[in-house]
């Protein structure tokens, strides 16, 4: 399983961009059990990207895993395209919520948790509005995997 | 001795373990983020196409999806100003040829054949896969939601909630269980 101490680099976006993905960052860091904390640092050499472009899709982000299970690489996109498009709340918290929802993934959560609990990992709902930080189910499921 | 021996063994078996997943192991995943629609008129308002079709044929093809913005807007380009070129962004994807039978939605004719893709599929030997979502099947009679695009095939508005199949009767059903809004649009559909 991914660690949950890990690098990455932001690659490839605008400091509008930089911004809503390092937003995905702090968001998550100091997440913490008795036993870890997560801490996810910046490396410009790093095999695990984030970025964000125009896309010709209806995904909001999309996150691919790589590499070895125990030394996981990904690479995250968010989509500037179909955010702008949807009228789900503001695109500030839709971008924010795309990049901290990704950052989930690299920490070993799985979409859409069968729960009545608000969680970043659920899809978003126009029912719902949108989460732009991990709840404390959020946190306390990523405490429970390391 | 006796210790050296036992480094020898466990180094034998970490071997013998690397070697039964000398690579990553499965498929390449593909993991989504779509948004939900609240019910149907939501999903319908979102559609810039509505068609009922049969899917004829399909095939994998890997698919540069990059669409560049000519925005001025920092938010909607995310790429201007960035200073570097833009990422290539390919992906897998299975591409239906659908046979269209009726449009709720968009200009598309009856008759006419219109390529919808959906991520995953086997690429030169290696599979990919859409965590959560259901490929639909050749010859199959769906009511599609759709996304139209200028350069690339049409998509589906996310994985749950898009797509119906049609039975011998006439009758349409969610492809995925988990479809929350489902017997809403089969209720607008039927």
């Amino acid at each position: 399983m991914q660690s949950a101490t890990f690098n990455l680099r932001i690659t490839g976006v605008n400091p509008t961009w930089d911004a809503y993905l390092k937003h995905g960052v702090t968001s998550w860091n100091g997440t913490c059990s008795s036993t870890m904390c997560v801490t996810i640092s910046f490396n410009s050499s790093s095999p695990r990207t984030m970025t964000a472009g125009n896309y010709s899709e209806t995904w909001w982000g999309e996150y691919q895993p790589g590499g070895w299970p125990w030394d996981r690489t990904f690479a995250i996109r968010a989509n500037a395209t179909s955010l702008s498009a949807s009228t789900l709340s503001t695109m500030d918290n839709r971008s924010k919520m795309t990049a901290a929802h990704e950052l989930g993934h690299a920490l070993s959560l799985a979409d859409n948790p069968s729960t009545t609990s608000a969680s970043i990992m659920k899809y978003p709902s126009t029912s719902a509005g949108v989460l732009t930080v991990p709840t404390t189910f959020d946190k306390t499921n990523v405490k429970n995997k390391y | 001795m006796k210790r050296g021996v036992s480094r020898f063994g466990v180094l034998v078996g970490l071997v013998a373990l690397l070697g039964g997943c000398a690579a990553p192991q499965g498929a390449h995943e593909y993991h989504p983020l779509y948004p939900e629609y609240m019910d149907a008129e939501d999903l319908a308002a979102a559609a810039t196409d509505i068609v009922v079709g049969t899917v004829e044929s399909a095939e994998v093809r890997r698919i540069d999806i990059s669409a560049p913005s000519d925005s001025t807007d920092p938010v909607e380009n995310a790429s201007d100003g960035a200073g570097e070129e833009a990422h290539d962004a390919s992906y897998v994807y299975t591409v239906l040829q659908l046979r269209v039978e009726e449009t709720y939605k968009g200009s598309r004719a009856p008759g006419e054949v219109i390529e919808v893709k959906q991520l995953g599929g086997t690429f030169e030997g290696e599979e990919y896969l859409e965590e959560g979502a259901t490929a639909l099947s050749i010859d199959s009679t769906y009511a599609l939601f759709l996304m139209s695009f200028d350069n690339v095939p049409a998509s589906l508005l996310n994985a749950s909630q898009a797509s119906y199949i049609r039975d011998a009767n006439g009758a349409f059903a969610p492809v995925d269980p988990r479809n929350s809004i489902g017997p809403e649009v089969v209720r607008l559909l039927s």
